[in-house]
């Protein structure tokens, strides 16, 4: 399989919040959703990505190259959207585009027009007259323009009204449409990622808990509501994660089918990435 | 490169449309009467303001963050911060060098305490170098932008200049004014190095 983006042992430590061995690999012609509660590492492991921060340790891979060698040519070929519009308030889209087009050798300044009429964007509006939707799409159009292969996206979402989510995730998925394009995008909004990611790398406290395809993780683990006494007949090896609420216990197994197979009277529900991602962050181990 | 002193052209243009208005207007007003002295100071403050401006803009927009991001290397990135600086200090000083060159030919040639305005035109100069070469430094080091507080401090200094008239000795402006610009030129040098290593450690916030 070849990947589009390859993250290897990335460490980066501050004084009271460490990365610590971040490794995951984005195949080509995937999304990978980047899962992990407020203060988890999202954002500093893509920073790293990008040299926008120093690493410890580790090493980044994009598109085939070393991020310390080739950081020049990486960064030609991807687009980048943070959380927040990066561009100044009295700036135009169409300021943007030349300011961008004297920087990226590739810039289309036709494809950005495009994306702009699209996203309904007024080129000759400034960047203080937009809505916070607005904003964002705008930067989605200024990743997009130059054409990139990879496209890491950090809380691109987020603030979105679901109209404006759903016109966004349905531009990653045409992006996606070409084999040699990526996408790792990080957010909160797990109902989004359900959409669209082929892939989840959930991270808690600066550290990978699980790095898998979507698809491989609904197919095999499942969630069993039972009582605290019958927790304790669950084989050990099934159990990832349990919550105790009012009820009884909700329990996150490993593999469904094998456990139907033992446990013909317990129903199971299926998982959803919010399901995944609050047994790894609130649940306890047995 | 060119794309951030196109930003920095494109955000500012009001701003520096307006502060040339205003800079041609006080040297139209001031050297005439024989103080190019005073037109000077003012354009220093001037060219202070538009890089005090451009940086304060990229640090609320998160411009500093996305930059990074962008396909530049972060000595390219520095690099068109201190040329747009220096620019603006260069259009002040031909500004300022044809005023005194005029003053020169055309009004009798003495300014302020009888010295000719070629040597405070070199002194202020000198001044503005170094003004611009600490600013740029500790921006990059402790991320501070202290633009405000020399501007003010710029600003002051006529003030300051009235109780000190009788240190200033027109014999000793020339050899002055001359160190000033060559320590101003030599701290541009020191400030580059000192922001690049600072720079290239720095880790977005």
């Amino acid at each position: 399989m070849e990947y589009a983006i390859n993250v290897t042992g990335l460490c980066k430590s501050y004084q009271d919040f460490a990365l610590d061995n971040v490794s995951f690999a984005v195949p080509k012609g995937s999304i990978m959703g980047f899962i992990g509660e407020n203060g988890a590492g999202k954002s500093t492991t893509i920073k790293a990505m990008l040299n926008l921060i120093h690493r410890d340790a580790g090493t980044v891979e994009i598109l085939g190259m070393d991020l310390d060698g080739h950081e020049k040519e990486i960064k030609e070929r991807i687009g980048v959207v943070f959380d927040e519009c990066c561009f100044h308030d009295n700036l135009t889209p169409a300021d943007i585009s030349k300011i961008l087009g004297n920087i990226y050798q590739n810039w289309d300044g036709r494809l950005y027009q495009k994306y702009l009429a699209q996203f309904g964007l007024d080129e000759k509006k400034k960047i203080k007259e937009f809505s916070r939707g607005m904003k964002m799409k705008l930067g989605i159009a200024a990743a997009l323009a130059h054409r990139p292969d990879v496209l890491i996206l950090d809380e691109a979402t987020s603030g979105l009204d679901p109209i404006v989510r759903e016109e966004i995730l349905d531009i990653f998925l045409d992006f996606i449409q070409d084999e040699n394009h990526a996408i790792l995008i990080s957010s909160h909004i797990t109902s989004d990622l359900d959409k669209i990611a082929d892939y989840l790398t959930f991270i808690h406290h600066g550290r990978i808990i699980l790095s898998s395809g979507r698809d491989d993780l609904m197919d095999s683990m499942g969630i069993v509501k039972c009582g605290t006494e019958e927790l304790e007949k669950i084989e050990q090896d099934q159990i990832i994660r349990y919550r105790k609420n009012q009820f009884g216990c909700e329990v996150l197994i490993r593999n469904k089918r094998s456990f139907a197979v033992g446990h013909p009277e317990m129903v199971i529900d299926p998982v959803t990435t919010e399901a995944i991602m609050l047994f790894y962050s609130r649940g306890e181990e047995l | 490169m060119n794309g951030l002193l196109l930003k920095d052209w494109i955000s500012l243009r009001t701003a520096i449309v307006l502060v040339v208005i205003v800079f041609l207007f006080c040297t139209a007003l001031f050297v005439p009467w024989g103080v190019s002295s005073v037109v000077f100071l003012i354009g220093i403050a001037m060219a202070l303001l538009l890089p005090v401006n451009a940086m304060t803009l990229d640090t609320a927009s998160r411009w500093e963050r996305y930059v990074l991001a962008l396909p530049l290397s972060r000595r390219e990135i520095l690099a068109a911060r201190y040329q747009f600086a220096y620019l603006c200090l260069g259009v002040v000083a031909l500004i300022c060098g044809i005023a005194a060159v005029v003053s020169v030919l055309f009004l009798d040639g003495y300014d302020l305490l009888g010295v000719s305005p070629l040597i405070w035109w070199t002194g202020c100069m000198g001044v503005a170098l170094l003004i611009l070469d600490l600013m740029l430094a500790v921006y990059f080091v402790y991320r501070m932008n202290i633009g405000i507080l020399l501007f003010v401090v710029v600003c002051f200094v006529p003030t300051l200049a009235v109780y000190v008239q009788d240190l200033m000795v027109p014999a000793l402006l020339s050899p002055l004014a001359l160190v000033l610009l060559l320590a101003g030129l030599l701290g541009l040098w020191i400030s580059w190095r000192v922001a690049l290593q600072a720079f290239e450690c720095w880790d977005a916030a």
